[in-house]
This record gives C-alpha cells, structure tokens and sequence, in this order.
C-alpha cells in the first residue's frame, strides 16, 4: 500500500486537475471543425463557457465550434514516486467550419506546451500554423 | 501614453508564429512540483541500506544507451521513436539523475542517425520541435533540459537525399560518435532494436 501511495497521489492531484470539469458537448447546429487531441494529457476547451473537459471518440477525435474564439488546453500530471509534476497550457484560436485541427503536447525541461496546429494535405509535415492562433487564451468564463 | 509591462496575446499566425515561440526563448508554461515520497527519518534501515548501495549506484546506474522499452534497463530511461506527423519521425532520449545533459544530447544525434538508417536512409535533417519543422527551420544539434534533475529531449528528423540544406550524414554522424556512444568492448544492451520498424 505503502509503494503505491506516490502513485494514487499522482492519481489524485489529476483528478483534482479535471475533476471539476463536465464533458463538452457540441451545441446543436452549430458549425463545428475536428480536433484530435492528445491523449496523454486532459484536453479541455473554453468556448464562452468554464473549462471542460474534451472527450474523444475511439480515434482520439472530437467536435469543437467554429467561426468563434475558443481556448484550447491540456492538463498534465506524471510522478517519479518521490515528486510529482504538473502543467497545464492552453492556446486560442478561431477554428473553420469542417477544418481539421491536432493537439500536441510537449515538454521540455520544466516548461510544457499544448499548441493546436491546422491539418494539411503537404506529405512533408501535414500540419500548419493556424493564422489565428494566440499564446495563451482569453480566458474562461466562471 | 502607451501601457508598458502588460502582457497582450499576440498573434502566432504562420512564420510569425516560429519566430515568436523562438523569441521567447522558452515554452510558457511551467511545472509545479510537489513531493509525494515519504520521509527517510521513518525507515532507519532504508537509510542504511541506501548508504551502502549508493555508492555503487552513483557510480554504475547512469543511463546507457538503449532503449527506453528494455524491460531491464529501461527503468532509468533511454531512447525511443515514433512515427508522424506527416513524413516525420519523433526521437527521443530520457536519462536519470546520473546522466548529464550532453551526453543526453550525443545520445540523441546518435540514435537519430540510427533512426534514419533503419528507414532506408543516408542523410536527415534534424528540427528542434513542431513548430520548427512547420517553417523548415533545420538544426544540426539539439539543446537538452532537465525536470527534476533527470534531463531529456527530442527531435524530429525527416529522411532527406544528400544534396539537402543542413542536412545529416548517418554515417558520419555514426562514424564520429560511435566511440562515445558504444565504446569499443562494451555491448549493446539491445542491439536488435535497430533492426525494428516503429516504437522502439
């Protein structure tokens, strides 16, 4: 039990990180775009609403609206079993009705980052910076 | 008068965007570390013991070269790769607190070299991050940070022909650092990952 006290730890702090969160659900009828999001880390999305959590379908895709600014973000917790580390980043933009967009996570060192990035048909990267992207987003509703 | 000191968002659009994350110098968010491990002054005889093996680990457990995947040695890390975006590869190495961070970052050239070999190639090209590979914005080395002393990195190399910008000799790369990355009498702890397509 002992041993795995770093571990439910870590387990917690995670929850705690989302566990507030509802599930986004895409309005009815409104235009939407693709997101597919990281699944190593919580995504989650403010559109004119708190901050809840995005939940995708068996190929890590989801819904999200278009034609509006909404903030994109991701949660992240891991432990060593001595200490455990959390991030969170979250980026805005402005998505296109039916456009394709990808999640990432990076680390490095002790800074991370969840840039959302446009899909694109070039065979190279097959990705592009979305012109309307901000660092950081304008923030959630309460 | 203008408002100096407060932060605006700015917009990351295209090239602008490349230059920006790089002007900055660093990723904004950071980690809060909090520790979860229980104190050494309850278990008397973890101290001692740790005395003694301590020695003997500070001297022998840094991390070598293999993979990260290795259901022995993994544990204190290595490398690994995956596939994507696009044509891309990730490669990445992670070490232990007893690596330090150049040798970190010989590792990670070296099995990026390895990398583009096993995908049928001669010379690569080498980008520090996604955003970097977007605006073809090449590198030839990779700078290495740590989280909790233990350093890591990554990079993504796309497969080139010769003739490209900047562009990476395997067997260069192969030919000068293999001294240091396999000296000559040691073995490799899984020499038949090379061989092997995906995530290693």
């Amino acid at each position: 039990m002992k041993r795995a006290l770093p571990f439910l730890a870590a387990l917690a702090m995670a929850s705690t990180l989302t566990g507030c969160m509802s599930i986004y659900k895409l309005p009815p009828g409104k235009p939407s775009a693709t997101l597919e999001v990281n699944r190593a880390v919580t995504a989650w999305i403010c559109a004119g609403t708190p901050a809840q959590r995005l939940s995708s379908d068996r190929d890590g895709r989801v819904a999200i609206p278009a034609g509006e600014r909404i903030t994109i973000g991701a949660n992240y917790s891991s432990s060593d079993g001595y200490m455990n580390y959390m991030c969170s980043h979250s980026v805005s933009l402005v998505p296109i009705a039916g456009a394709q967009y990808l999640q990432d996570f990076e680390t490095e060192g002790q800074y991370c980052n969840a840039l959302v990035y446009a899909k694109t048909d070039d065979k190279r990267v097959g990705l592009a910076m979305d012109p309307t992207l901000y660092s950081g987003g304008p923030g959630c509703t309460e | 008068m203008a408002i100096l000191g407060r932060w605006q968002p700015r917009a990351l659009g295209k090239d602008a965007a490349w230059r920006a994350w790089t002007a900055r110098g660093n990723l904004p968010a950071t980690f809060r570390q909090t520790a979860t491990g229980e104190s050494m002054n309850r278990r008397p005889w973890a101290a001692i013991a740790l005395s003694v093996v301590l020695p003997f680990a500070l001297a022998s457990c840094a991390t070598g070269y293999h993979s990260a995947t290795n259901p022995l040695l993994g544990i204190s890390g290595g490398y690994w790769d995956t596939k994507g975006p696009g044509s891309l590869l990730k490669v990445g190495f992670a070490g232990n607190g007893f690596i330090t961070p150049d040798k970190v970052g010989t590792y990670l050239l070296y099995r990026c070299a390895e990398v583009a070999q096993r995908e049928g190639g001669k010379h690569f090209v080498m980008y520090a991050n996604l955003p970097a590979a977007i605006a073809d914005a090449r590198t030839t080395e990779r700078s290495v940070a740590s989280l909790g002393g233990k350093p890591s990195t990554y990079a993504y190399i796309l497969v080139v022909s010769g003739d490209e910008r900047d562009a990476l000799s395997v067997d260069e790369v192969l030919t000068r650092l293999g001294p240091i990355v396999k000296p000559a009498g040691t073995k490799s702890a899984d020499a038949a990952s090379t061989g092997k397509g995906g995530k290693s």
